[in-house]
């Protein structure tokens, strides 16, 4: 059959070639997270500084919409400096892993029922796996320039990130318990009788302290701490490649966010109806938390975060694993 | 350690009460904020009171004043009042020390006084003085 | 283990202005710790022997320029003093309350700029600098410039009270009362804040009275020793108030004797207000001012400590030496004592306690 002098058959087999529905998927993947990103980082100035009784950026567009974009550009047009004796390779290569690892997790999740890039069959496996990887370019990112401070930021971040993925692993064990697969898609559907914020309580507060060190955010901003090591892990990134370390940064936080939804929260599954928008929601509540404790708590220092983390939150997700392990036999 | 989940919260309810008040920005330069009559911003000169005694040039911490005079009749006026803005500091000596009453030399509340080069910012105050009269 | 030098340069985001400390850490304790300072040296003290004594007043605004009317009091009484000068007690009070006020904004500035040191960006730093506009805002009606008052003058102040200005600041220290509570909740009931500064950087009496600290560095370690007390100038003996010291000598003992001092100096003012006496403000001085042969040390309070002007007058219109001895150079020359064997977080909370401010410093 033909129109418009295309073939129909064959672009409806091309369209169900699964090479190129990943392609696609991907591609998707990364102009909705752009996107996103662009909002998120307007929004997040726009709250903080409400919550500093002041305006935030309103001159660049109507409320300042335009500010991220503005920003974007001006680092576009900044002059790439490589430090002398920076291994050109790897300081090249940091931003460039940066901004694709972050990435990477949100093939696997889902946004409705039907709705997803890769329909994995040990979906929060392939999560938690590769958002261990993420540390990896800043330890490049902090070894490259040749430079201390950058030395110090990507050490720490190292440090932190040991320390906080035993317990994040724990905590969806706790999860996993109650809704009997690994899949995300099952994940959901198991909380329609009740989302697992409320039998997992103590998970929820580990997974949410843990999201706050997953994306480097304050309190816990130890690697980027700017007024300690001026700008931590990015310190001698300039133009493009910080705008990518950025972008980085936070598709983190809005990956830990859409976690805690999906996991905790309930998903997609809404009052009366199913559908996207409630997750897109719920995230923006959590994304909206993670700013509104951004600008009240001061820095931990590195020795108390990582006695928190192996003697406080560990036990934590233990006894929350426990408290499971109960539930399930007793109220399922 | 428990008790650090609950003390948070204190902070968190003093951030967010602030989301419910106005902010405290003002918006310049659509807004400006009003200065007191006190307010020592840009200096100007009278000559018809000044008696040309030199006070103020002799007093200013920082020489910004640059003043010639002559005699005629028997009483001494003003010739040219040079006045250096880019080395003012506003501190309001020369209107401290100033002998006539009304002051003849005294700081207005001028304060936008930006210029593109540093020869922009001298200005010879008696001529601006007769200047603006004759406008 | 190897040691590693780092430079926490000139620019920082959070030395308190331009401070370069040489860090030698290990991992990431530090080992040693080395000021460079001289970033901002004017060549303050020689400029002062070209310029007559009524030329250098406003001068010294610019030494500490978050308190200058500190400074320019402590000019003036040392001016007085080799004068034989003394000035009328209506601005005698009204010296005393702008004092007052200042350390009151001074120690606004400080809590929250150690808000923005720990990792809180801005949020303390606003709601402070919000009160401390309001200061301003008083200052500018009182004298007519926002940072560098040249009010206190030779011989008394320059202006008398604007209309209506001690209910402006009695309904100003009735809202700080308020304003000062929120700040103790966001500090005192912050559990982080609390184990950030807790125990860092612990000063012990003897070492502090030893390096010659002075201020709320003395009195946070415990030592009850305020030039107000022990010295007294001006009309301080005739109000009711005491000496507030914190007890540790840690960064958190520090803090809270800012927080103290500000609710003790609200107390002062409200009492300078109501037994203001009518009269003259300023007492008559000959033009030109020609003090005597001789030399004089005279010391004031300034929010950071004791701040001493040594003048040696020999008899013509500038004064022949004027030395200064400024409280944030001898307070910062504590940090190398204390700062052994904290991580690099506690150096630059410590730092921020410590309160320098370097127009002082480097004069």
């Amino acid at each position: 059959m033909e129109l418009f002098g295309v073939d129909i058959q064959a672009l409806v087999s091309l369209l169900q070639n699964p090479f190129v529905r990943g392609i696609g998927g991907a591609l998707g993947v990364v102009g909705v997270i752009s996107i996103a990103v662009l909002i998120l980082i307007w929004a997040e100035r726009k709250f903080i500084a409400r919550l500093q009784h002041r305006y935030g950026p309103n001159r660049a567009g109507k409320f300042g919409i335009l500010q991220t974009l503005a920003d974007g550009l001006k680092l576009f047009l900044k002059e790439d400096i490589t430090p002398k004796n920076a291994e050109k390779i790897t300081y090249t290569l940091a931003p460039i892993l940066c901004f694709s690892l972050a990435m990477i997790p949100f093939v696997a999740i889902p946004i409705d029922r039907n709705i997803v890039v890769a329909n994995l069959n040990a979906g929060i496996l392939f999560i938690i796996a590769v958002a261990s990887l993420s540390v990896i370019p800043v330890i490049m990112a902090g070894w490259a320039p040749n430079n201390k401070y950058n030395l110090i930021g990507g050490i720490r971040s190292a440090a932190m990130m040991i320390s906080y993925e035993i317990p994040v692993g724990l905590a969806v064990i706790g999860v996993l318990v109650l809704s009997g697969s690994l899949s995300l898609i099952d994940i959901v559907e198991a909380q329609r009788r009740g989302w697992f914020i409320f039998p997992q309580f103590l998970g929820f507060m580990t997974f949410l302290i843990v999201s706050f060190m997953e994306s480097a955010r304050p309190p816990f901003d130890l690697p980027e701490a700017e007024s300690e090591i001026v700008q931590g892990w990015t310190t001698e990134y300039s133009s493009v490649k910080f705008a990518l370390l950025m972008f980085g940064e936070y598709t983190h936080a809005i990956f830990t966010s859409i976690l805690i939804a999906i996991l905790y929260l309930g998903g997609w599954l809404g009052i009366f109806f199913d559908s996207p928008l409630w997750l897109a929601l719920k995230t923006l509540i959590i994304m909206l938390f993670l700013m509104w404790v951004r600008s009240s708590a001061v820095r931990v220092r590195i020795d108390q975060m990582i006695n928190f983390g192996w003697k406080f939150l560990i036990p934590l997700a233990l006894l929350n694993i426990v408290i499971a392990g109960v539930l399930r036999i007793v109220w399922v | 350690m428990l008790r650090a989940k609950t003390v948070i919260l204190e902070p968190l309810k003093v951030t967010i009460s602030h989301l419910f008040k106005r902010p405290v920005t003002v918006q310049y330069p659509e807004e400006k904020l009003k200065v007191s009559e006190r307010f020592r911003g840009f200096l100007n000169h009278d000559p018809e009171t000044c008696t040309a005694c030199l006070s103020c040039e002799r007093n200013c911490p920082n020489k910004c004043i640059r003043i010639k005079s002559k005699k005629v009749d028997k009483k001494r006026v003003i010739e040219e009042f040079l006045y250096f803005a880019g080395r003012c500091m506003f501190c309001g000596i020369c209107q401290d020390v100033c002998p006539t009453k009304p002051k003849s030399v005294y700081l207005t509340n001028r304060y936008e006084l930006a210029d593109t080069s540093r020869e922009g910012l001298v200005f010879d105050l008696r001529k601006l003085y007769y200047s603006e009269k004759e406008e | 283990m190897e040691t590693v030098l780092l430079n926490l340069g000139p620019q920082h985001p959070s030395t308190h202005g331009v401070l370069r400390l040489v860090v030698e850490l290990e991992g990431e304790r530090v080992v040693n710790v080395e000021p460079v300072i001289g970033y901002l040296h004017r060549g303050f003290e020689k400029i002062c022997e070209n310029r007559r004594y009524i030329q250098i007043t406003p001068l010294t605004d610019k030494l500490d320029y978050v308190a200058s009317m500190s400074n320019n009091m402590a000019y003036v009484k040392a001016v007085e003093e080799l004068l034989d000068l003394h000035p009328p007690q209506r601005a005698e009070f009204i010296r005393v309350i702008v004092l007052e006020l200042q350390r009151i904004a001074s120690h606004l500035l400080a809590l929250g700029s150690i808000g923005n040191d720990l990792g809180m960006p801005f949020t303390l730093m606003m709601y402070t600098f919000r009160e401390r506009e309001k200061i301003l805002d008083l200052f500018e009606s009182l004298s007519g410039a926002r940072l560098g008052y040249n009010y206190i003058t030779i011989g008394g102040v320059m202006h008398d009270l604007p209309f209506g200005f001690p209910d402006h600041v009695l309904a100003f220290l009735k809202e700080l009362d308020e304003k000062i509570e929120e700040y103790e909740d966001l500090i005192y009931e912050n559990e982080i804040f609390i184990r950030r500064t807790e125990g860092v950087g612990v000063l012990k009496p003897n070492d502090a009275i030893n390096l010659g600290a002075t201020g709320p560095v003395l009195r946070g370690s415990g030592v009850k020793r305020d030039v107000r007390k022990e010295d007294p100038y001006s009309v301080y003996h005739m109000f009711d108030w005491k000496v507030v010291t914190g007890d540790k000598g840690d960064c958190l003992s520090r803090i809270s004797v800012w927080i103290k001092e500000m609710k003790m100096s609200s107390e002062i003012v409200k009492q300078a207000i109501a037994n203001l006496p009518a009269g003259n403000i300023r007492e008559k001085v000959s033009r030109v001012i020609r003090p005597p042969e001789g030399e004089t040390y005279s010391r004031i309070e300034s929010p950071r400590g004791e701040l001493g002007f040594h003048i040696v007058g020999d008899g013509s219109t500038n004064p022949y030496r004027l030395k200064i001895r400024s409280p944030a150079f001898c307070n910062l020359s504590v940090l190398p004592h204390i700062a052994k064997g904290v991580l690099i977080a506690d150096l630059i909370a410590i730092l921020g306690t410590l309160d320098p401010v370097f127009g002082e410093v480097d004069r």
